[in-house]
């Protein structure tokens, strides 16, 4: 014999037992659930002991073994449904610390495997449940090791409800599994065969033990995702309903000396603002410096923009497009789609250039839909979770491209909710467990009872887990549950940095840490600021492209958000306003509409406004010359609106200027700058140039 | 339509579909660990199947159990089940190493019959090999009990030639030093 014909005969022989699968097949065996816990048979065998010592009438029942006989008049048995829901929760709270041993007749919510009834039984439990009945789904009841042993062995059957024995304090907990419609404490002494589940046509009954699920969560889960198929962007204010959108018409300044002739000098300039024909925009924001996105009701488009028009660069249609994650630059953003009724598509829309790239994400969500989808870009992890039928299929892949690639499936019949993925690790939560998954291991981290409602970020780095009771960020890189005050978490695109009430945080090393800065700002009010120059908003389905507040100067200052009270003098004010109104044409090149036509008549305006010393500076800056044609540069000069600043003096010369920046995450804020004044020839000038 | 009916067509698809159904599952299985149960669930489900419906609507008893098949590579669970094994980078084999280990296959060695004979041995040169990780087993199988090439088993498997051939013979030259056969 040859190696070859070794190793053909030794896998013929080893791999599949064809007759025993034949055999099986024959008797309507499946295959056991080899991966299970092993101490279903140390319950059959517990569940035997108690039969054997028990006074139940049994019946044999061929393969199932046992079918009791129930008898009548117990305690709980003559209790009222509801009376038994009202006792069943009332000896939850009695025993929530008891570790007392009692028989627990349990109610499933609906018929269950064994598998996902032992699951159910045994999630809460170090060790073995005894099993002292099984109430099938055909009406029969097994009890005995034979029986109960060959159901969970074979797999086969449908379960309704179990009497198990177990310590008190687990009651509760086992309550609060979705698939639990009641577990009740039996009365010691009490015959158990007179028992029967309760009837679960009714709601179930709310408590309230924190680890009891939330009876208003319709997701039926431990853990749920209330934004199925994500949305990064359906949080953020839409940037049209607030001010920086508001123009006015300038008024003429109020001149602190007298003007050349003809000269009249205004308080601003209307910001330049567009506004497209309506297309039926519902979202729309810039991803990039020149590049908008906009969401319509059965499309998505991006919209390259010159500064004047917009060209239509690229569009897919697609139903309920949902933005599941943003890179922190802007430039790429990945959706999830409906395509027939069911949300099982995905696109990389890409603003670089400006194309919308099928992943063809059906072919690995089959019949299913994705409930999840999330990216960490710098781990490389995109992450789906698809719900098909009662199992949930985490995807885990990298990006190759505009496609997923060495994707891998985790399956589990539990709800599985993402969290977050970090250093080629992914964390999720499956029921009550948060759990690792990473180099093809599964480690559990910690268990967190109770029904959560769940949000990842965008970048796909924390996750806000938050119930009645409080919140917490999971923060992946120290596997910490850290606790916050407010579920009102913020996170943006950014990857660690969040807003909470007003201020600002960043997640290191396990702790939350103040975190400041237009930048950090920015990528929590992602959908205004990818471009220093434009920011898009919705317009009754038109979009009106108007200048951006996150300019460079702002992410390159430090603005203050502290609201400014003015104090200044009407003549120190005046003064001010006039020297604005200079520089304001000269950045506007508005000059001639000033009545400044010629070089000597824009010197001498300076010179009336400003000292010697700040014209001076001004008309070298500005390259504006004495006489023949008027000629300027803007000098870097920036039109600042009178009614966009405040003026707080310190004495009678030097004060601040507060020149409103614009709004930011919701937020006004100012930059600042020193004035000075000086009186010269008996009047008052502004003795520098505000830029 | 009686039991008996009922049984011989069985009888009968099982003997015929039997190497196709379980060469499909060898390869699409997320761990060959897993595909003797998986095989049984998909003949369990058709005998089901066909005992409570009959069978006068199936054309093709393969294509019917391929479909089976395919629901059930997928919804195998067996807990935290791992569907598809990242493709792992190892170092490969030279076309020299290649060429010896081939003509070793096929040097005759008498003391393998020996070894196949000794079942505790050969159960455990088995499981070494479908232990060692999720698709090697799939490989020697595909291999050397379906006849694939190995290019065949490559393309099959969505793997590189390369990482086959290393799988193979790595898992072949470990063998040969850890039960001296």
């Amino acid at each position: 014999m040859n190696k070859r014909d070794f190793y053909k005969e030794l896998m013929s022989e080893y791999s599949f037992d064809k007759e025993k699968i034949f055999i099986n097949a024959k008797k309507g065996r499946f295959a056991g659930q080899k991966s299970l816990p092993i101490y279903i048979g140390m319950t059959a065998a517990a569940a035997a002991v108690v039969v054997a010592v028990g006074t139940l009438s049994v019946t044999l029942n061929g393969r199932r073994g046992a079918e009791y006989v129930p008898n009548s008049g117990s305690t709980l048995a003559a209790l009222t449904e509801k009376e038994r829901m009202d006792k069943a929760l009332e000896e939850i709270r009695k025993n929530e610390n008891s570790s007392e041993m009692h028989d627990v007749m349990i109610t499933f919510s609906r018929t269950l495997s064994p598998s996902q009834a032992q699951n159910v039984i045994t999630q809460f439990s170090d060790g073995s449940v005894p099993v002292k009945l099984l109430y099938m789904s055909d009406g029969s009841t097994l009890s005995g090791e034979s029986a109960v042993g060959a159901v969970f062995s074979e797999g086969s059957g449908e379960i309704t409800g179990a009497i198990i024995n177990c310590p008190g304090y687990i009651v509760g907990k086992i309550n609060s599994s979705p698939l639990v419609f009641m577990a009740e404490i039996i009365p010691d002494g009490e015959d158990i065969s007179a028992i029967a589940p309760l009837p679960t046509n009714t709601e179930k009954p709310g408590v309230t033990d924190p680890v009891v699920s939330d009876p208003n969560n319709n997701s039926g889960g431990f853990g749920t995702n209330p934004n199925p198929g994500g949305d990064i962007d359906n949080t953020s204010e839409d940037p049209d309903n607030n001010s920086d959108v508001e123009t006015s018409t300038p008024q003429p300044v109020t001149p602190a000396q007298k003007l050349p002739d003809g000269v009249e000098l205004l308080d601003g300039y209307e910001k330049p603002s567009y506004i497209t024909d309506d297309i039926g925009a519902q979202k729309a924001y810039f991803l990039s410096e020149n590049v908008f996105y906009v969401k319509t009701e059965n499309a998505v488009r991006l919209y390259k923009w010159n500064g004047e028009t917009e060209t239509l660069a690229a569009q897919q249609t697609i139903a309920d497009a949902k933005v599941c994650w943003i890179s922190e630059n802007g430039l790429r953003l990945m959706i999830t789609g409906v395509e027939n009724g069911v949300r099982n598509k995905m696109y990389i829309v890409d603003a670089n250039n400006c194309t919308i790239s099928d992943m063809r994400a059906e072919d690995i969500v089959l019949d299913g839909s994705i409930s999840e989808a999330a990216y960490n870009e710098k781990s490389d992890i995109l992450s789906l979770n698809v719900l098909d039928g009662e199992t949930y299929y985490l995807y885990t892949a990298n990006l190759s491209g505009y496609q997923a690639a060495n994707a891998e499936c985790i399956a589990s019949g539990y709800d599985i909710s993402l969290l977050a993925a970090n250093n080629g690790a992914v964390y999720y939560r499956e029921y009550s467990d948060i759990v690792k998954y990473s180099n093809n291991e599964f480690t559990k981290l910690t268990t967190l009872d109770g029904a959560y409602s769940i949000a990842v970020n965008s970048a796909f780095t924390h996750a806000v887990l938050s119930n009645g009771n409080g919140s917490f960020i999971f923060d992946p890189a120290s596997e910490k549950l850290i606790p916050v005050q407010s579920s009102a978490v913020s996170f943006g695109v950014s990857a660690h940095s969040f807003s909470l009430d007003g201020n600002y945080y960043t997640v290191s090393g396990g702790e939350i840490i103040p975190a400041s800065g237009i930048s950090v700002i920015a990528k929590i009010d992602f959908k205004r600021s990818f471009s220093s120059q434009y920011m898009a908003a919705v317009s009754n389905g038109s979009v009106r492209i108007i200048p951006s507040v996150y300019t460079n100067k702002a992410k390159s200052e430090t603005l203050t958000f502290d609201a400014p009270t003015g104090n200044a003098s009407e003549r120190a004010r005046s003064a001010v306003n006039t020297g604005l109104g200079v520089i304001n044409a000269i950045a506007n090149a508005k000059c001639a509409d000033c009545g400044i036509d010629t070089a000597q008549k824009l010197s001498d305006t300076i010179d009336v406004c400003f000292t010697k010393n700040a014209a001076s500076a001004l008309k070298a800056r500005c390259e504006i010359k004495n006489s023949g044609e008027l000629s300027y540069q803007k000098g870097g000069l920036s039109v600042i609106n009178i009614s966009d600043t405040t003026l707080i003096m310190q004495d009678d010369l030097q004060g601040t200027l507060y020149i409103k920046a614009g709004t930011f995450d919701g937020k006004t804020a100012y930059f600042t700058r020193t004035v000075k004044l000086s009186e010269e020839n008996g009047a008052l000038k502004l003795d520098c140039v505000i830029d | 339509m009686g039991k008996p009916e009922i049984d011989l067509y069985f009888n009968d698809v099982y003997a015929k579909t039997f190497n196709a159904v379980s060469r499909y599952v060898a390869s699409h299985a997320s761990r060959f660990q897993d595909s003797e149960d998986i095989i049984q669930n998909v003949y369990t489900r058709f005998y089901k199947r066909i005992s409570e419906k009959g069978y006068d609507d199936i054309e093709s008893s393969e294509a019917f159990l391929i479909n089976i098949a395919k629901f059930e590579c997928r919804t195998f669970l067996s807990g935290f089940v791992k569907r598809r094994e990242r493709v792992k980078n190892l170092s490969e084999f030279s076309e020299e190493e290649s060429d010896a280990l081939e003509a070793e296959l096929s040097r005759d060695v008498p003391l393998l019959e020996e070894v196949m004979n000794n079942r505790i041995l050969a159960k455990q040169i088995f499981d070494d090999i479908v232990k060692s990780d999720e698709t090697t087993g799939k490989i020697f199988y595909l291999h050397f009990v379906c006849d694939m090439k190995l290019d065949e088993v490559a393309k099959q498997l969505g793997l590189n030639v390369s990482t086959v051939k290393t799988k193979l013979y790595r898992t072949i030259e470990k063998q040969k030093k850890k039960f001296n056969i």
